[in-house]
């Protein structure tokens, strides 16, 4: 893994396109040896994030680009994700109540608790009418520094 | 992917690959209608399954609500796939 190692990559606002997004981030991944519990978490927020952005972001049906760069270093894997869906921060989604019997469950909100629970730190902002959310995942220390 | 076979008194459904929104969005339909329907025990077994996401974690909220009293239990679940029950405060569903 050379430091600061990135991919670029997009999709449109179309479910459809989210197993070949995935298919490549997790190539990417594993080609540079990242552990496999890193790579699920990763892969996970992916389809999460987009999930949430495609279903509930737009209010036109009009095509739409998000765009995903995946930055690697020595200590963590940077997600960023940025569409031009609504203004919306993952953060602020109410967590769900865990404390309840599984028959009286909500259906929704558990993705974005997902993604909060499995990433080491959440950044979000919005700017030029773009939601920019970051997403970091810390790798272990002893990750190998060259190409498997 | 998904198959239903009977086995020991219960309605056993075999996934395999990913089980991601758009699969998920592709088989709950029928697996949530033939779990009701069965009025047994519904196993989820995920030996061929390597990545979950909320999608899967509904269909199972989905079916163990319209079980009527049957269980619902998921068997030979990977570690990464159990830590995701966890923090979603669904490992009770999950054998140990």
């Amino acid at each position: 893994m050379q430091p600061g190692d990135t991919i670029r990559l997009s999709a449109s606002n179309n479910l459809a396109d989210l197993p070949t997004l995935q298919e490549t981030v997790r190539d990417f991944l594993e080609r540079r040896v990242v552990p496999a519990e890193v790579i699920y978490n990763v892969c996970l927020a992916v389809e999460e994030i987009l999930t949430n952005t495609i279903k509930f972001g737009y209010a036109d049906a009009l095509p739409h680009e998000i765009a995903v760069n995946l930055t690697l270093s020595p200590d963590e894997a940077l997600l960023v994700i940025e569409d031009d869906a609504r203004a919306f921060d993952p953060q602020t989604a109410p967590k769900p109540d865990l404390t309840l019997p599984v028959e009286q469950r909500p259906i929704g909100g558990l993705g974005l608790h997902l993604v909060r629970s499995l990433s080491s730190r959440i950044t979000y902002r919005r700017q030029n009418d773009r939601n920019v959310l970051e997403l970091r995942f810390r790798l272990p220390i002893n990750l190998p520094l060259t190409d498997a | 992917m998904v198959q239903s076979t009977q086995k020991d008194g219960s309605l056993v459904f075999q996934f395999s690959g990913r089980l991601d929104t758009m699969e998920c969005a592709r088989i709950e339909g029928e697996v949530a209608q033939q779990a009701q329907a069965a009025g047994q025990p519904v196993v989820f077994d995920l030996a061929g399954v390597d990545f979950v996401a909320s999608a899967f974690l509904r269909l199972c909220l989905g079916v163990q609500k319209k079980a009527l009293g049957n269980p619902l239990t998921l068997v030979n679940v990977s570690p990464p796939i159990k830590k995701v029950f966890k923090i979603a405060g669904l490992d009770k569903l999950v054998a140990r």
